[in-house]
């Protein structure tokens, strides 16, 4: 009894020290980044035993939509199909950046703009194929679209097209998404690096203390990445990665006779209430990378309902979006950055029946009008 | 099936003292009619009757329904959930195995504390094991000292059950074969895929259950029976069969099986005839014991047909095809097909298993085919 006590003791014992120093090399790997989830997250099924995904993993019910949120980018970026290996020598490679309209809220893969404009079978002047890869991200905020950029640079584009909308300016809600905050080092290093005006001690940032980059500190990003592998088996099957709802909403076409926007009032929308300066650090870090740069004003619904005269929809009064518009053409035209940067305006380019569920989600028509202007652009500008 | 899940759940006083009022009725009765056949039977055939209402969906919704009605509900609100208990399916076994048992003399005696704590032993409760009430007792009876190994043991097994059960079955339930989707996936490498998926899944998902079962229940003392010995690494199905859930296999095999095949052999029937129609008809009812549904019948004839087509082919081969002990490496070639045929005919029979209707599975077989 008293050896059979030793042995238990003796196992305990054992246990408890592998338990701490499995904890401890994991938080060690990548502290302060996000303790060894980080480096894992390079580590992935898609590309090899599954085919790499189409668009960046979103979902909030994995169930159905065969996806799932998470915060590692490395790990999102693993399961793209952008890292499926080293890029092709006759590839000119277009990178897509943008919101929920781009990553495509109810299309499928093959009618989101990166969909359509692989299927147009596009070629340069020097004969590489133009492939375009879809980085939208289902959430407004110029900051997540950069810091999705600068990740997204190790890639070798050459072009980015960069989809935004006054939704995604507001300077007070930049850092206020998931994303973000969970991604605190990589945002601040962008804080600093192009001097942004975001505060780098933002109390919203999630800040990893030395426990919290543990195995036990990082279970639920651990689970997450573990999960997103599982998924890649049904996305693989059924080439499933969103739920699509038999019938859903449409966008609001009557509205609220309310003129603010963001607790502004009309007359005048303060250009430093909108954070122009990521859309530059956006230009000039293509720019110093030598990549041209498409910017487009994604097309809204402009609704004929009621108190339309007041809203173009539910997002935007009239009097903000036409003074946003107005920002958008003299920052771009008086930007000084070296490189190329195109702007195109498309703000009421689809009509309101081609929209969907949201004043900028678009029908599988709705996209398809819009990738005929920008790849007009992209003929004119850069392909020949 | 969300919808199924958001239906508020039976309330768990109510649900213990059902239990406990359907052993001690079961019990009591015992005790009363001695054991006389025809009342056994009569409990015995009530058990059934009571199973297969809340087995046949149609009869466990009617039955839900008229309780909602004669308690001033609407009938609308009714669900099959309202009247299902936790783990009836086991209790199911373990009142017939003491009604058997009693009938034929061989139930020790018992108290009613330990009938009842027979029956509805918690760690077995929901998933089995199936245990015996002579060896149940056995356990039960020994005086109950704190054992460090019993505790060192049962611990291990907690742990390697919740391991096999939260993290490996369910991190692959996410793509296991399911009605969803079934219809969904496209391209027979990927089907394929779902359908090995599932069969891991319920590996890893039943045997975890079972291990911490096992665990919980030999940290009290109680050394419950195994169900499960690497069963997809048998050469033939009948040792699949051995080694799958076996305390099921071998409560059919004790009380409808060898009696069967007993009652058939006084009969001048030939003896593949009496092996087929044993061997079909006890898969047939584990199928439905299942759930009453077609896909659970031809889940159940699939495997009595696959037994019985091994059991002629044994019978063929031991005195045809014997391999030389000299030769183990064709020994082991041999073994290695086994296993893998084995292994393939249980998985396409999870096919049937895991979907809810026949037209679906037929699907999924074509898909798994390229048809």
């Amino acid at each position: 009894m008293t050896l059979e006590r030793h042995s238990v003791l003796r196992i305990v014992v054992k246990a408890l020290v592998l338990f701490v120093a499995l904890n401890v090399a994991f938080a060690l790997v990548d502290f302060p980044a996000n303790g060894g989830v980080a480096a894992l997250g390079r580590l992935s099924l898609y590309n090899t035993l599954w085919p790499g995904r189409a668009r960046l993993p979103y979902g909030d019910d994995p169930g159905r939509a065969y996806n799932l949120s998470l915060y590692s980018l490395e790990a999102m970026f693993a399961s793209h199909e952008l890292s499926r290996g080293a890029k092709p020598a006759d590839e000119f490679r277009v990178l897509l950046i943008g919101d929920s309209s781009t990553w495509g809220w109810l299309l499928r893969n093959e009618d989101t703009l990166a969909g359509l404009i692989n299927a147009m079978g596009l070629t340069t002047e020097d004969g590489r194929a133009v492939r375009a890869y879809n980085l939208g991200y289902p959430i407004m905020s110029l900051t997540k679209d950069l810091l999705l950029l600068s990740h997204a640079m190790r890639y070798q584009p050459d072009l980015i097209v960069w989809l935004v909308t006054l939704e995604s300016f507001p300077a007070d809600k930049q850092l206020d998404h998931p994303i973000v905050r969970h991604n605190a080092p990589a945002v601040r290093a962008l804080i600093a690096d192009y001097q942004l005006r975001a505060d780098p001690n933002d109390s919203s940032f999630v800040n990893p203390s030395f426990l919290d980059g543990t195995f036990i500190g990082q279970r639920r990003a651990l689970a997450d990445w573990l999960r997103l592998q599982a998924y890649g088996a049904l996305w693989g099957a059924t080439g499933i990665d969103q739920y699509y709802p038999d019938t859903y909403e449409p966008a609001q076409r009557d509205l609220e006779a309310d003129a603010s926007f963001k607790g502004m009032a009309p007359p005048l929308l303060p250009e430093e209430a909108l954070a122009f300066d990521v859309l530059d650090a956006g230009v000039r870090m293509a720019a110093e990378a030598g990549v041209p740069m498409l910017i487009v004003n994604e097309p809204i619904l402009i609704s004929q309902g009621r108190n339309s005269h007041i809203r173009y929809n539910f997002f935007y009064p009239r009097w903000a979006y036409d003074q946003y518009r107005e920002l958008m053409r003299k920052h771009l035209h008086l930007a000084t950055t070296p490189g190329d940067v195109y702007y195109l305006d498309a703000w009421d380019l689809v009509p309101q029946g081609e929209f969907t569920n949201s004043a900028v989600h678009l029908t599988p028509r709705g996209s398809t009008i819009l990738v005929e202007q920008i790849v007009a652009v992209l003929r004119k500008q850069m392909l020949g | 099936m969300a919808a199924r899940f958001s239906v508020r759940s039976a309330a768990l006083h109510l649900v213990l003292i059902a239990l406990a009022a359907v052993a001690s009725l079961t019990m009591l009765m015992g005790r009363l009619i001695g054991p006389r056949p025809a009342w056994t039977m009569a409990l015995v055939i009530g058990l059934i009757a009571l199973l297969i209402v809340l087995k046949y969906e149609p009869f466990t919704q009617a039955f839900a329904s008229t309780l909602r009605i004669w308690q001033g509900q609407s009938a609308a609100e009714a669900s099959a959930f309202d009247v299902r208990w936790l783990g009836f399916s086991y209790i199911f076994f373990r009142l017939v195995s003491a009604l058997r048992d009693r009938a034929a003399g061989k139930l020790p005696g018992m108290s009613l504390r330990e009938f009842v704590t027979y029956v509805v032993f918690a760690p077995a409760l929901i998933a089995g094991p199936i245990d015996r009430p002579d060896r149940f007792l056995k356990d039960l009876r020994s005086t109950f000292r704190f054992n460090l190994a019993d505790a060192t043991e049962g611990a291990r097994r907690i742990a390697i059950g919740a391991f096999k059960k939260f993290v490996v079955a369910d991190l692959i339930a996410v793509f296991a074969l399911n009605e969803v989707n079934a219809e969904q996936a496209h391209g027979a490498p990927w089907v394929w895929l779902l359908v090995y998926a599932y069969a891991f899944r319920l590996y890893f998902d039943f045997s975890g259950y079972t291990d911490i079962a096992i665990g919980v229940a030999r940290v009290f003392g109680i050394r419950l029976p195994e169900n499960f010995n690497r069963p997809y690494l048998k050469p033939n199905l009948t040792q699949f069969w051995n080694s799958w859930h076996m305390s099921l296999a071998h409560w059919f095999r004790a009380y409808y099986f060898n009696p069967l095949t007993r009652a058939l052999r006084t009969r001048a029937w030939a003896m593949p005839a009496i092996i087929f129609v044993s061997q079909a008809t006890t898969m047939l009812l584990i199928g439905l014991w299942h759930g009453i549904t077609w896909n659970f019948a031809i889940w159940g004839l699939w495997h009595g047909l696959g037994l019985f087509v091994h059991n002629r082919w044994a019978d063929f081969a031991k005195a045809r095809l014997a391999i030389s002990p000299e030769r183990p490496r064709l020994q082991q070639a041999v073994n290695v097909v086994g296993v893998l045929v084995t292994f393939h005919f249980v998985v396409l029979g999870w096919v049937w298993f895991a979907l809810p209707d026949v037209a679906l599975s037929l699907e999924v077989f074509e898909k798994l085919f390229g048809l």
